[in-house]
């Protein structure tokens, strides 16, 4: 265990969530990164949580880097898959179930406030970007186990009153719609449980989960098109199926898209 | 993958050769070496040894592909006249790194990266050739082999699918 930054925030995970180890950083380039530093080790506890106050630069995809600031809440959970009974062909679905858990999260922080997923791992309130999620797994063999690194980065009391300008338009932090801050540690906390509960539900296949992101979908019924390499594909979505694909109605029929982005 | 038979200053029957392969096919034949005089044919077909692909490691026990139908993958043809043939080559050939799962295919971590491998890098088992994202989860990929990348069969941001092949790989 270590701790750089909050020592006391710590405690509070390991007594109310499933994480088993924690590494808390002041500052660390990216949480992500260093979870898949660790996530190659043969021994490790997991749940493990790798957490940082601040990320200086953290990942995305391209120019999808996230807005990063004090008072963002950034982490990354490790998790093995055996832990979960989480096959292999439910791994591309980790990322739609964490949007799913930051979704619930903020319904229950936020009760009324207009939250929806964009497929297949934005989370957006009042039409503004909240949250990113990237999800990745080391190529791991035996016998270091399968593991899974959930890396989420949620606007928390970062307000976007001091961003530049052209982010204020498609950014939004959870404080500047309750203008209030809140205790990151308790965010936390709640996310970790929800995160718990749907991969759980994954493991499962527990229909709610599915039906929940059905739910949250923001681009179904709308003109969808999703970029793939040198090829787009484009059409009425016609929402998620239960396997986390994206379904567009196209001139050839209905896709199923399992990867590629929305433009 | 096969070599075009010289035609120019070459008698070569094609129908002979079509005959031939439909032969391999039909019986599961992998390589047949005939020689008459000093004509020698050397026909190879098929991945030869794709059964050793991504046998383990993170994927193991996805749905795993059929293994690659056998197509012509070489015709190596003496030269007339010739007495010394050259040795056949290696089997490991046709030898490839499939994907283990349908997503989109990556050659390095972000976009300004070096690529992971490239074409004469060495990889060993636990060596990560790509990136392969499906729904925003990214999956590094290990070689699960030892040998030489001869050959990078996808783009950079192509969709693949379960089994496609990534790389050529040499063994050793």
């Amino acid at each position: 265990m270590k701790a750089e930054g909050d020592a006391g925030a710590w405690h509070i995970i390991l007594r109310d969530t499933f994480v088993r180890d924690v590494e808390s950083h002041a500052t660390l380039p990216s949480t992500n990164t260093r979870a898949m530093e660790l996530a190659q080790l043969p021994d490790l506890t997991t749940p493990l949580l790798v957490i940082a106050e601040r990320q200086t630069s953290g990942r995305g995809r391209g120019d999808h880097s996230w807005w990063s600031n004090d008072g963002a809440l950034t982490f990354s959970l490790l998790i093995e898959a055996s832990q979960f009974s989480l096959s292999p062909e439910l791994w591309p679905r980790v990322a739609l179930a964490t949007g799913v858990s930051v979704c619930d999260t903020l319904e229950e922080l936020l009760p009324g406030v207009p939250l929806g997923l964009k497929w297949p791992n934005d989370v957006f309130l009042a039409g503004r970007k909240v949250c990113g999620i990237l999800t990745e797994v080391p190529a791991n063999r035996p016998p270091v186990p399968a593991r899974l690194v959930i890396g989420v980065g949620i606007n928390v009391n970062n307000s976007f009153a001091t961003a530049p300008a052209e982010l204020q338009q498609i950014g939004i932090a959870l404080c500047d719609s309750a203008e209030t801050k809140f205790d990151l540690t308790d965010v936390l906390v709640h996310v970790l449980r929800r995160i718990e509960a749907n991969v759980w539900s994954l493991a499962k296949s527990d229909p709610q989960l599915p039906a929940r992101w059905r739910e949250l979908s923001l681009l179904t019924n709308r003109h969808v098109a999703v970029q793939q390499g040198s090829r787009q594909v484009e059409g009425p979505c016609a929402g998620i199926d239960d396997e986390g694909a994206l379904l567009l109605d196209t001139p050839d029929g209905r896709q199923r898209m399992f990867g590629g982005t929305v433009a | 993958m096969s070599k075009e038979p010289p035609t120019a200053g070459t008698p070569f029957n094609l129908d002979k050769l079509k005959e031939l392969i439909e032969m391999m096919e039909k019986n599961g034949l992998t390589e047949i070496d005939l020689r008459s005089g000093a004509e020698r044919w050397q026909l190879r077909r098929g991945p030869q040894e794709v059964t050793q692909v991504v046998s383990a490691g993170p994927f193991a026990g996805m749905h795993m592909p059929p293994p690659m139908p056998m197509t012509p993958a070489a015709v190596q043809l003496a030269p007339a006249g010739s007495s010394v043939m050259p040795a056949a080559a290696p089997a490991d050939d046709g030898v490839v790194i499939k994907s283990p799962t349908v997503g989109t295919f990556y050659v390095a971590a972000a976009p300004t990266d070096p690529p992971f491998v490239s074409v004469g890098s060495k990889v060993k088992e636990d060596t990560v050739v790509c990136i392969i994202e499906a729904m925003k989860v990214f999956n590094q990929i290990p070689a699960e082999m030892n040998g030489t990348i001869t050959a990078v069969l996808v783009k950079n941001g192509d969709p693949v699918e379960f089994g496609q092949p990534l790389f050529k790989i040499n063994l050793g």
